[in-house]
């Protein structure tokens, strides 16, 4: 797996697993299935956690461990199913201030819109990374400057910028 | 009409760099052809049947002359010297090569156009009602509200991978022309019955397609500025819960279907009380500083009747016959409409060469305050043509071969590219119409049957929205043989209605005969000048149904 | 096809030949002994399995160098002139260009001469 952050490619410090033997076994911070939460909850010592959640999953069943947490990765199971940008979006509104990944097979052309809906990373299969070097994601990234959504994580629209441009403060 | 600032403009220059490298790293392998094909479809460039095709968006239907100069330049220059305009108001070009694409779409920023979002599951192009700002039945311009969607769905971070394709439409009149009630989203500019506050009735669901649906009102009255956010509430719940199991059970209508359109209200309800919309609408100035691009005109004061264009019909039959087929009321006295068939007999339906597109060009800019529209009926339309001045633009059309008065008659047929371009086609369509129309060439004899919709598509995803033609006609594929279906019935306005089959598909030999039956049937049945679809609605389709059964035994002979 | 649904065995109906489109430019293009074509009449003709599956190999291997997009058999009889006709109305439209306009496409392109 490559991880890559808005600075570029960074290490994952989290192991992931994926049955209750597995975490039993496992030392340091670990990503468990959502299923697993409970049991690595009650069952760990202070290493960080994360949690890996499928993209349909509802927010209402996450939410009880947004504190508890240090991670939640969601899991892409193809680049072309936006539901974890969704998703990504209202975990951040129902209040999750941790580190939010996306887990799975997304190219680089959808960086920038990872970034907006509130994802911090991109945890990619090795295939994928292989063909798409770092300088393709970071350049991705930026090729497109301003948007016209209000409300994401990409800095002013471009409707606040003109509103900025008339000079208005509020509407 | 709209007109980029400076953000808009490097919006759609950066989106032209970001298309160039993805080209550049499909080439260098970088992105695999699964990985791309969504990438240039969100572009507009589908691979067909021949080549590549780019779809090239025309806002709700909107263009200037210079703007149609360039598609004619870039026609000449990179395709084969002509284009295409579609049944969702857009235009296409049947031959571009990939690697000049970039370079096409270059020229196209020069003129504030762009392919964003012409194909691909995303929030595709908005139409809207042909005589915006025209119609006397308005309540309001919807282009203002088509292009603060425009701008808002495009490059949308969280909605780019949809389910499946999205179609908005939005009109301002109480005479539907956008079809907004066969859209995934339709929007109806209205005034509320009790403050005269403007909003919005929205309707959900509709769509052709191989299970064609009506949409269902899921807000009778949304109040104007809280547009953006409820939009992006009803996208939210499909982008999360539409299916993505089967990609012909993915587009919202199934959505809504399955769960009923009360459910669905309320998901969306419950979503749109969650989400910040005083941080998703656009301010009040947002939205005024665009409509204030769609202002009308700067008309003349002029008599409502001119008495030069009455004595010129008196005088020219050809004229008169024009006039009656293809001018449309204008709201503002002494001016009309003119809609500009693009289906001659014998001709493509839709199809525009790059020296009609210039004349034409000329034409609008002189007699149509350098506006022009386009239809979803893939016809043309001088949006605001002086009385006084139409034995002139009759004269300047005829001349460009541009002056067929069918406007809405027999031989005004939709076609879809069909088996001729289409790389999922299953029939061909053109070929179809080519024939139909010849059969009824007869001009008098045309308008005699009045008012008829034909619509063909060439396969069961409806491009041609044969199920919404008076006459709808769909071509499929029988024993390795193109085969037709014909249903009967079908309407996209505010009385929108599913046509129904006739009988069991025919060879494309004996359409025009079937047609022919067809109506005749309607001309021996019809009471006291009933149009077409009315003398369907009120005879019902028995008496079609044995002419049809007619055809088919004769044919069997 | 008649022919493809009531055959037993598997692969194409025979003689076939590879078409695909060609990545940078979008023409539709045929195999050869040496290469890729844009003239259907030099499109190289398989008569017999093995020589199908050499064809498809080498199918493969130009998708996969990012030459052609989505090779794939096409049915075809030989005519008179011992040119290749696709069987399908489909493909043979592909193969000439669109019926409603003589003028363009492969049909113009490469007029017998
Ligand atoms: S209806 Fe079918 S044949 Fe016609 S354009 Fe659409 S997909 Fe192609």
């Amino acid at each position: 797996m490559t991880l890559i952050t808005w600075n570029g490619q960074a290490q994952s410090q989290f192991l992931a697993v994926e049955t209750a033997e597995a975490l039993a076994a496992a030392e340091g911070p670990v990503i468990v299935p959502l299923a697993l939460a409970r049991a690595a909850l009650d069952g760990r010592r202070n290493a960080p956690l994360g949690l890996l959640v499928a993209n349909d999953a509802s927010p209402d069943d996450i939410a009880p461990f947004f504190d508890k947490v240090e991670l939640i990765a969601i899991a892409f199971p193809s680049f072309s199913d936006g539901r974890g940008l969704s998703l990504a979006r209202k975990l951040r509104r129902a209040g999750f201030t941790g580190r939010l990944r996306a887990s799975g097979p997304v190219i680089a052309d959808q960086f920038a819109d990872c970034l907006a809906c509130g994802f911090d990373e991109v945890d990619l299969p090795e295939g994928v990374a292989a063909r798409q070097p770092m300088e393709q994601w970071l350049k991705a990234r930026s090729t497109v400057t301003s948007h016209y959504q209000t409300g994401y994580a990409h800095g002013a629209s471009i409707l606040e910028q003109r509103r900025a441009g008339r000079g208005g403060a509020s509407s | 009409m709209y007109r980029y600032d400076e953000f808009d403009a490097r919006f759609v220059r950066e989106r032209v760099a970001e298309f160039a490298g993805q080209v550049a790293r499909r080439l260098d392998g970088s992105l695999t052809e699964d990985e791309f094909k969504p990438l240039r479809l969100k572009n507009g460039l589908y691979l067909q049947l021949h080549a590549y095709m780019l779809r090239i968006a025309v806002p709700y239907g909107t263009l200037s002359s210079r703007q149609l100069r360039q598609l004619a330049h870039i026609a000449e220059t990179y395709d084969k010297g002509y284009g295409h305009f579609t049944t969702r108001q857009n235009l296409q070009f049947n031959w571009p090569k990939l690697k000049d694409v970039p370079e096409i779409l270059g020229l196209l920023a020069d003129v504030e156009m762009h392919c964003i979002q012409t194909s691909g599951n995303c929030i595709r192009n908005v139409t809207a009602d042909q005589f915006a700002g025209v119609a006397a039945d308005e309540v309001e311009d919807p282009r203002p509200t088509a292009e603060l969607i425009r701008q808002w769905s495009s490059l949308h971070p969280e909605f780019g991978w949809l389910p499946r394709k999205f179609k908005v439409a939005v009109t301002g009149a109480e005479h539907d022309r956008a079809a907004i009630k066969v859209h995934d989203l339709g929007l109806k500019l209205k005034r509320h019955p009790d403050t005269g506050e403007i909003g919005y009735e929205v309707v959900v669901g509709g769509g052709l397609g191989r299970t064609p649906m009506i949409g269902k009102v899921i807000r009778d009255f949304l109040p104007r500025a809280e547009l953006l956010a409820y939009l992006e509430a009803v996208m939210r719940v499909y982008n999360s819960e539409g299916r993505r199991d089967n990609k012909f059970k993915a587009r919202v209508k199934i959505l809504v279907h399955e769960i009923g359109a009360e459910e669905f209200v309320r998901r969306v309800e419950e979503e749109y009380a969650k989400l910040d919309g005083p941080t998703v609408n656009a301010p009040v100035e947002e939205v005024e500083r665009i409509a204030a691009y769609f202002a009308p005109p700067a008309y003349e004061a002029l008599p409502s009747v001119s008495i030069l264009l009455d004595q010129a019909r008196a005088a020219a039959p050809a004229l008169d016959a024009f006039v009656r087929q293809n001018a449309f009321p204008h709201r503002q006295p002494g001016y009309v409409a003119l809609t500009v068939s693009l289906k001659p007999v014998g001709g493509v339906p839709g199809d525009m060469t790059a020296d009609e597109m210039r004349a034409f060009a000329d034409i609008a800019e002189r007699y149509s305050f350098d506006e022009l529209r386009v239809t979803h009926a893939q016809n043309l339309v001088l949006p605001h043509v002086r009385q006084d001045e139409v034995p002139e633009v009759f004269a300047a059309l005829k001349a460009a071969g541009l002056a067929t008065a069918n406007a809405g008659l027999v031989t005004d047929i939709i076609a879809c590219p069909g088996l001729d371009y289409c790389a999922l086609a299953t029939a061909r369509s053109i070929p179809i119409a080519q024939e139909i129309a010849r059969e009824f060439s007869d001009e008098a004899e045309q308008r005699d049957i009045g008012p008829l919709q034909i619509k063909i598509s060439g396969c069961i995803n409806a491009c041609g929205h044969h199920h919404v033609g008076h006459i709808g006609i769909l071509g499929l594929e029988k024993n390795g043989r193109e085969n037709y279906q014909i249903t009967l019935g079908g309407d996209a306005t505010e009385n929108a209605a599913l046509g129904e089959r006739l009988g069991p598909g025919i060879d494309a030999e004996a359409v025009p005969g079937a047609i022919r039956a067809i109506v005749s049937t309607y001309l021996e049945r019809r009471q006291h000048g009933e149009a077409f679809i009315e003398t369907v609605r009120r005879a019902g389709l028995d008496p079609f149904k044995t002419a049809f059964a007619e055809v088919i035994r004769e044919a069997a002979e | 096809m008649a022919e493809a649904t009531t055959r037993k065995t598997r692969g194409p109906v025979l003689p076939v030949v590879l078409s695909a489109n060609d990545l940078f430019v979008g023409e539709v293009v045929y195999l050869t002994e040496d290469g890729w074509t844009a003239d259907p009449r030099r499109a190289l003709v398989a008569h017999d399995e093995a020589a199908a599956a050499r064809l498809e190999e080498r199918g493969v291997a130009a998708a996969r160098e990012n030459r052609v997009v989505d090779p794939y058999f096409v049915p075809v009889t030989i005519d008179g002139d011992g040119v290749p006709q696709a069987r399908h109305i489909r493909e043979a439209i592909r193969q000439r260009g669109p019926t409603i306009h003589p003028d363009i496409g492969k049909q113009a392109d490469f007029k017998a001469a």
